[in-house]
């Protein structure tokens, strides 16, 4: 009886870290270059009690199997990184990325982030930093004079000085072989890891790398509903998981009944 | 003799409905399990040996199956998400078990232009012209043929078993086919951005579990009065 009590609980800790995840989704509805994680569930150990098949004399073997399983566990929890809408601003340093890639950031030690959230600024020295101050990469200077800040969907940053057009500089953007591999760090930042493999640089439209589009950031791909039916079932599953451990343990009572 | 059969006869069967509900339990952890396939439970007659003038004896054992019937098909739209409809198997090779045959069908790309499953498992092909760019999208049909940018990369390896006896599940729930099974020509299509749900029901596990709960509860009813009448055989009268 312990055993479908600790079976059904593997599925309440399951049901559990669904909900967690699906709240933190619906948390980030409003995060621009949010991407929807997934848990992804794996059976858990089969216990063969009698093998099919297995021998049971010289000449003879059982003809029937007795397995019995001891619950799910969570095998992996994967970044969905369906495209996002897109949504107008009026700041011309806005991008976001149509597409698949990533901006490459650098963080403040010096190391290599990603993110797909294009909402950049210009610092006092005229380069492109996010909203947190961190450095975009391939670094991108403005100069102080410039109007008309235009990017082109692969990238080239042209400006207006002085009535002359002029290419500054251009965005580069990075893919991955398994985005979903990426570790999330929290700041809509990934890093890489074995699993996301190392950083490629792309032009923006070259091989199946995204363009970017001036003057938009990517919403969020989390969708309220989608989330909100997935939240209804993982509470059912939570549910009957739980009756499981009510009925072994009134079966447990009839047991201690008896004695 | 009589009311000792009965009380074997009643703790075997206490014995059977935790085995029932054990499994139902297992089943009811699965129910969002991509790929699952729901155990049932049963019992099998043997008639012992005897001689022609004894009455006839048999004994019930219990078994497990597996039900391998189509779970519901859900679209995900993630690329490397393939479902199965029909039967067959994906086919992944593991280092030290070798072949698996799974229905879960959350993979991914690798850098090494390999499709893995997330123990990292590779996804097996029937054959393939070298390996996948993993810059550029993939296709795959229902025929498990699999394209980047309209070039053929190779068929995925399916594959369908005569026999569901002959395949025997694995401490991880993936299945592994007997040397000498049967196999047949696999009658499956493969659908991309789909993931097959688990096919055990939440409702119908539940019924059963209740069944199986009252079972223990007659049979330990049962002992409960054989038990009694021991004690008034036993009273001096």
């Amino acid at each position: 009886m312990s055993l479908a009590m600790r079976t059904a609980s593997s599925g309440m800790m399951a049901q559990q870290m669904m909900v967690d995840t699906i709240a933190n989704n619906i948390a980030n509805v409003n995060t621009a270059g949010f991407k929807k994680n997934r848990v992804n569930f794996r059976t858990l150990l089969y216990g063969t009690i009698r093998e099919p098949g297995a021998a049971s004399g010289a000449t003879t073997m059982s003809p029937t199997g007795l397995q019995v399983g001891t619950g799910v566990e969570v095998s992996s929890s994967i970044k969905l990184f369906a495209q996002g809408n897109f949504q107008q601003t009026t700041n011309p340093l806005d991008m976001g990325i149509s597409g698949d890639g990533f901006f490459e950031i650098q963080l403040p030690n010096g190391d290599s982030a990603y993110t797909r959230d294009g909402s950049f600024r210009r610092d006092a020295t005229g380069r492109l930093v996010t909203v947190d101050g961190f450095l975009l990469l391939p670094q991108v200077t403005i100069p102080a004079d410039a109007q008309d800040i235009s990017i082109g969907q692969d990238g080239t940053v042209n400006v207006n000085i002085n009535g002359s057009i002029q290419s500054v500089a251009s965005i580069n953007i990075v893919t991955f072989a398994n985005p979903a591999g990426l570790s999330a760090d929290g700041a809509n930042m990934f890093t890489e890891t074995v699993s996301s493999g190392s950083p490629i640089p792309v032009t923006p439209g070259q091989g199946s790398a995204g363009l970017i589009r001036q003057g938009f950031v990517e919403r969020s791909n989390t969708a309220v509903v989608d989330e909100l039916i997935e939240l209804i079932q993982a509470q059912r599953n939570y549910e009957v998981n739980s009756r499981t451990i009510q009925v072994a343990d009134e079966m447990l009572q009839e047991l201690s009944n008896l004695l | 003799m009589g009311m000792n059969r009965g009380l074997i006869q009643a703790a075997q069967s206490m014995a059977n409905a935790e085995l029932r509900v054990s499994s139902i339990a297992a089943n009811l952890a699965n129910v969002s399990t991509p790929g699952f396939k729901r155990q049932t439970t049963a019992l099998q007659r043997f008639e012992l040996p005897h001689l022609p003038n004894q009455t006839p004896r048999a004994v019930l054992v219990p078994k497990t199956d597996v039900a391998f019937s189509q779970g519901s098909l859900a679209q995900t739209g993630r690329e490397m998400d393939l479902a199965l409809r029909g039967e067959g198997f994906f086919v992944v090779d593991d280092q030290s078990q070798g072949t698996l045959l799974t229905r879960n069908g959350v993979f991914m790309l690798r850098e090494d232009g390999n499709i893995v499953n997330d123990y990292g498992q590779p996804l097996a092909w029937k054959r393939r012209s070298g390996l996948l760019d993993q810059l550029l999208p993939v296709e795959v049909n229902t025929l498990g043929e699999v394209r980047q940018e309209g070039e053929l990369k190779g068929l995925l390896d399916i594959r369908a078993y005569a026999n569901p006896q002959d395949l025997q599940m694995n401490a991880a729930g993936d299945w592994i086919a007997r040397d000498d099974a049967p196999e047949l020509p696999p009658d499956v299509e493969v659908l991309q951005g789909f993931l097959e749900k688990s096919n055990a029901s939440a409702v119908d596990q539940l019924v059963g579990m209740i069944s199986a709960q009252r079972s223990y509860e007659r049979n330990a009813q049962v002992i409960q009065s054989i038990a009694e009448n021991y004690q008034r055989l036993s009273r001096p009268s």
